[in-house]
């Protein structure tokens, strides 16, 4: 149910600081829509081009992948993630992580004991891996930036849909209703005037 | 021994070439598996030519044989055989794996002993890690292949078909599909986010 309507000065005062307000928000809200937006699309364009660098160097590595079949070898081992290093960075008030670099766990392989084609494994696996954490950052600060652009756009439509045209209309009917009462205690005072000077004239 | 055994064992056993073709390899795999019988199908290669070699050797002989191991073939142990062909590979494997280690370590961790190996003089040719790999599987056949001269029906002829048999079994081993799966479950192992 609607909010019963003042109709009174005071209502109208406070109707109209209140769309100031509305009004004065919802450029915020667009902005911050804006930027998020462009935010996302950033980081999806930089998922995508991780996305084809892993692609790339997985064709490069399937001329030689044969050798990764070697079960003498545990490849788990040889780049096990340590830490990952990141710092934060906030967008349109919203907090995210950058990677900044990864750690891995020292291997100590002795290579009079293990085959060549391990260095080179380790390489482009070590590299892989960091790829994949990059895009996992990435995927986990786009949710959160996401979120954030679903409050901004339903702030920025309920101001836009709801709230001023809403505070609008409210205003609009205070201010003919003062309007009517304006005009009618014109009427009514005019018409006790007429009828004091009639009354003044017949004495 | 009854004299002439060796012999007709190592007549009976299938060329082997260099190469990592289908048709070689089906035919070798299933010439083994015929002679060890329908119970021992489910062994691998290597097992499959012991268990028929070892039919036909003295049991020193034997051991020697079931002893070679092309990953360990390097060790002092092989190096300081009594048996010559042993000793030559295993040295000249040392001395293979020593050159390889120049290119693959920082100078500061080469040790010592190494400097004053005899390294086989070679240069691996640009290529992919796989085709480096196929380059010192075929460096250490050659060296098997003037290792033989001289030897057609002894236990060395024998030694040396085992090791060709490794390293073949070793490049056989070498499947894309199969590796390609392995590097996929690896390289999505991520750690951020768990």
């Amino acid at each position: 149910m609607a909010d019963k309507i003042l109709m009174n000065k005071n209502s109208l005062a406070t109707l109209k600081n209140e769309l100031k307000e509305y009004e004065s928000a919802l450029p915020v809200f667009e902005m911050k829509e804006q930027q998020l937006k462009k935010a996302v699309e950033s980081l999806e364009n930089s998922i995508q081009k991780l996305e084809q660098s892993i692609e790339e160097s997985r064709q490069k590595t399937k001329k030689w992948v044969a050798v990764m079949s070697e079960e003498s070898v545990d490849l788990q081992q040889l780049a096990v993630v340590n830490r990952v290093k990141t710092n934060n960075r906030e967008i349109a008030g919203v907090r995210i992580d950058v990677f900044s670099e990864i750690d891995f766990e020292e291997v100590k392989l002795d290579p009079l004991e293990s085959p060549l084609w391990l260095d080179a494994a380790k390489e482009v696996i070590s590299d892989q891996k960091t790829k994949y954490t990059m895009i996992e950052i990435e995927r986990h600060n786009i949710e959160l930036l996401r979120e954030e652009l679903a409050e901004a756009r339903r702030m920025k439509n309920a101001l836009k849909e709801v709230f001023i045209p809403e505070t609008k209309q409210k205003i609009r009917k205070i201010e003919i209703y003062l309007g009517d009462v304006e005009r009618l205690a014109i009427g009514c005072a005019k018409l006790v005037k007429k009828k004091k000077e009639k009354k003044k004239a017949t004495l | 021994m009854m004299p002439g055994q060796l012999e007709y064992l190592i007549s009976s056993l299938p060329y082997l070439p260099f190469g990592q073709t289908k048709e070689v390899r089906d035919k070798i795999t299933t010439t083994f598996k015929k002679y060890a019988g329908a119970a021992e199908t489910e062994k691998e290669l290597i097992e499959l030519f012991e268990l028929e070699a070892t039919k036909f050797l003295s049991p020193g002989a034997a051991r020697t044989l079931r002893a070679l191991d092309l990953e360990e073939m390097h060790h002092a142990r092989f190096r300081e055989s009594k048996n010559k062909v042993i000793a030559t590979f295993a040295q000249y494997l040392y001395g293979l794996k020593v050159a390889v280690l120049k290119q693959r370590i920082p100078r500061r961790q080469f040790q010592k002993e190494w400097s004053q190996l005899e390294i086989p003089p070679f240069e691996l040719a640009e290529g992919t890690p796989l085709e480096k790999e196929v380059q010192l599987m075929q460096l250490q056949w050659q060296k098997l292949e003037t290792l033989a001269s001289g030897h057609h029906f002894d236990l060395e002829a024998l030694i040396i078909y085992k090791i060709k048999l490794m390293i073949l079994d070793r490049w056989w081993q070498f499947n894309e599909e199969k590796g390609f799966r392995r590097f996929n479950q690896v390289i999505q192992d991520v750690y951020y986010g768990r």
